[in-house]
């Protein structure tokens, strides 16, 4: 008798019913992650695409593809799911993942929600309310008010001292927030954030000044609920290195609460509240709990993701729980299939997000087309990805590339495997982070998880120094190598324009010149 | 604001001391860094892919392929905007939309004034001239613009140098 044999009934049960369809309201990486949940449980995955994005790869991992007006419209997806016959709808993230009105729609129309009840999605989803009912269970928050006018977020700060940070109520995803230190910057900050508010969302909304936190370290507690009371954790993820208020670089568990386990148990405390806030609302579905933590370990509720995050990798390859297949089994009406007890920590995994954007020019976004494009392998690596070769890169959608997931029996591990596979892939045609990626996890500092929110920010200079100082080596060698005598690949796309013709099959793992560098 | 990036560009001038065929496509190099610094390192070269101690480079983004034909000069938003030298013309390389202009039609501008000031992914940026000249043709404010489309139309002096 071992206690996986819940899970394994459940999963033969699940296997010999009638095929259950599930409709992927999304699009690329997260369109193929969730596909591939559905066919492993035995299900029938139907993706949708706006015309535009037909020859997008997620498309083709449905059994079925249905054109749609746009990602976003609610009608045509239902009005999809209806003609496919679909059981359950599985949002992705993004698009209306977190829209508790489509949530509803979709429930009304008799189809299974990969997601929160509608109720969960408006208590937990505004930052407002999750903040008020955190306060209400004791889970702390950071001090905040409202403000309408520069002169009222002024008295605002002067009441919760400095420094605080501005933040457009409506703004989400990193958008739209500033720290201020003084009275004459939250003057200023206001006047930017109002503008810029009004230009994304047509209205400046309500712009929310709030306690800002140095040195702040973001992690998060991923919660599994049943909808009948039962709320499970997954443990935590750090995700303190960001750029422009995004994640790029995520690990579970996280080494900040490692390592002040000893004199604080933090994880305890973390896994206590996210488990109170699910619970207060009878969570069903995959969440996220996220906090500030401060230099001394005191964690601030900061906001509750109701859906499945793109970092929710690491916490799979660390717990072993497929958290997709959950959400199914969930919305499909099946109990969950594990408890607490079966959920363990085992080693250590780091996700790296490559993004088609430009670290030298302010992050920003780039298009191109994918001329090459090769993925890393091997033992303890994980590739979420939805690009191929020949494939546009429009920032019309957003720009993620890859999700490089290593995992290793420690930390150490996990690093040198995530250090080789970003070596191992190569994305030519348009600019990446991904020599960002690279010279950050050989950053001492990294390996010592001594880092915060803002590091990246902070030390881009010298980073995106050490990305030309690397490619201008690479550069003087190998304009001077001269072009071979062999032929050229007859696939290779340009083979007119490059003047290196050469050629030598190399095997995985990597060509033996490990022992090179001196310096 | 708009492009630090571009101006370092050159800034690392390593210097190849040595460049030694091992095998094949097997080479190694040993080059000094305006630093000081000594390097010996090993790369093998394939088509179109190096490979070195730094992980694999494709040669168009160390610069050795020209992605794309490069017949317009580069200002300083030169990932948002791109000016033919030839026509005068300042295209949008991405979806965006005018929120203000600065000059108006038949107005004398320098290199690096600001031009326009538009919005793209939500983030308002500032168009600067890339040239001192004259603005025959500019886009109204509210108007948006999909890649490809005319933000400004320049008449540029010649230089004298």
């Amino acid at each position: 008798m071992t206690k996986h044999d819940g899970y394994s009934a459940l999963l033969v049960r699940v296997l010999f019913t009638v095929p259950r369809r599930v409709l992927i309201a999304a699009r690329g990486e997260i369109a193929i992650r969730v596909a591939r949940a559905a066919r492993e449980l035995g299900w029938e995955p139907i993706t949708i695409y706006e015309e535009s994005d037909k020859p997008s790869p997620h498309v083709r991992a449905g059994v079925l593809s249905f054109p749609v007006k746009s990602y976003t419209d609610a009608y045509s997806i239902i009005d999809v799911a209806i003609k496919a016959d679909a059981d359950v709808i599985h949002p992705g993230y993004g698009f209306l993942s977190e829209n508790p009105d489509f949530a509803e729609k979709v429930l009304d129309h008799g189809i299974g929600w990969a997601g929160p009840s509608p109720r969960s999605m408006r208590l937990l989803g505004d930052k407002n309310s999750a903040k008020g009912l955190a306060e209400k269970l004791g889970i702390p928050t950071l001090s905040w008010c409202e403000a309408r006018s520069p002169e009222e977020a002024r008295r605002c700060a002067d009441r919760i001292g400095y420094p605080v940070i501005l933040k457009a109520s409506l703004a989400g995803g990193g958008r739209g927030s500033r720290v201020a230190y003084t009275p004459d910057e939250v003057e200023q900050s206001f006047k930017i954030i109002e503008m810029e508010a009004k230009l994304g969302f047509g209205k400046p909304g309500v712009i929310f000044v709030e306690k800002f936190i140095k040195h702040a370290r973001h992690i998060e507690v991923q919660i599994l609920g049943d909808g009948a009371g039962t709320v499970l954790h997954l443990f935590e993820r750090e995700c303190s290195l960001q750029r422009r208020r995004q994640k790029i670089l995520e690990e579970a568990p996280s080494p900040f609460v490692e390592r002040v386990e000893k004199i604080h148990r933090l994880r305890e405390e973390l896994t206590k509240y996210a488990i109170a806030l699910g619970e207060a609302v009878d969570y069903s579905s995959a969440g996220t709990v996220e906090f500030v933590v401060d230099q001394q370990g005191r964690p601030y509720l900061i906001e509750v993701n109701t859906r499945l995050q793109v970092e929710h990798g690491v916490t799979e390859e660390v717990t072993g729980v497929d958290i997709v297949k959950q959400q199914l089994l969930v919305a499909a009406g099946y109990p969950l299939p594990i408890s607490q007890q079966d959920i363990k920590l085992h080693g250590w995994a780091i996700e790296a997000r490559i993004y088609a954007e430009d670290p030298a020019n302010g992050f920003r976004a780039s298009e191109g087309v994918l001329r090459r494009y090769i993925e890393p392998r091997g033992p303890g690596i994980r590739v979420d990805s939805a690009a191929e070769e020949g494939m546009p890169i429009n920032t019309k959608y957003d720009t993620l590339i890859a999700k490089i997931i290593a995992r290793g029996f420690s930390r150490n591990e996990a690093i040198s495997k995530l250090r080789w596979a970003l070596r191992e892939t190569l994305i030519a045609g348009v600019e990446t982070n991904l020599d960002l990626l690279r010279v950050i996890v050989d950053q001492p500092w990294f390996a010592d998880a001594e880092y915060d929110t803002r590091i990246i920010e902070n030390r881009l200079n010298e980073l995106v120094n050490e990305v030309k100082r690397r490619r201008s080596i690479v550069k003087t060698i190998a304009a001077q190598i001269p072009a071979s005598t062999t032929a050229p690949r007859l696939d290779s796309y340009n083979s007119d324009s490059s003047s290196i013709v050469m050629n030598h099959g190399y095997g995985w793992p990597w060509p033996p010149w490990r022992r090179t560098l001196h310096s | 604001m708009g492009g630090p990036g571009h101006r370092g560009e050159e800034r690392y001038t390593p210097k190849l001391l040595r460049l030694r065929r091992l095998h094949d496509n097997l080479y190694e190099a040993e080059l000094i860094t305006e630093q000081g610094e000594r390097l010996r390192l090993q790369v093998i070269v394939n088509n179109d892919i190096v490979e070195t101690p730094f992980g694999r480079y494709h040669l168009s983004s160390i610069g050795l392929v020209e992605t794309e034909p490069t017949s317009t000069s580069s200002s300083a938003e030169s990932w948002l905007v791109e000016f033919n030298t030839h026509t005068g013309e300042l295209r949008a390389k991405l979806s965006m939309k005018i929120v203000e202009i600065s000059k108006k039609p038949g107005e004398r501008v320098k290199e690096g004034e600001r031009i326009a000031v538009i919005e793209t992914m939500k983030m308002l940026n500032d168009v600067h001239s890339p040239c001192n000249g004259e603005i025959i043709e500019i886009t109204q404010p509210g108007q948006g613009l999909s890649p490809g489309g005319l933000l400004a139309k320049i008449k540029c002096e010649k230089k004298q140098e």
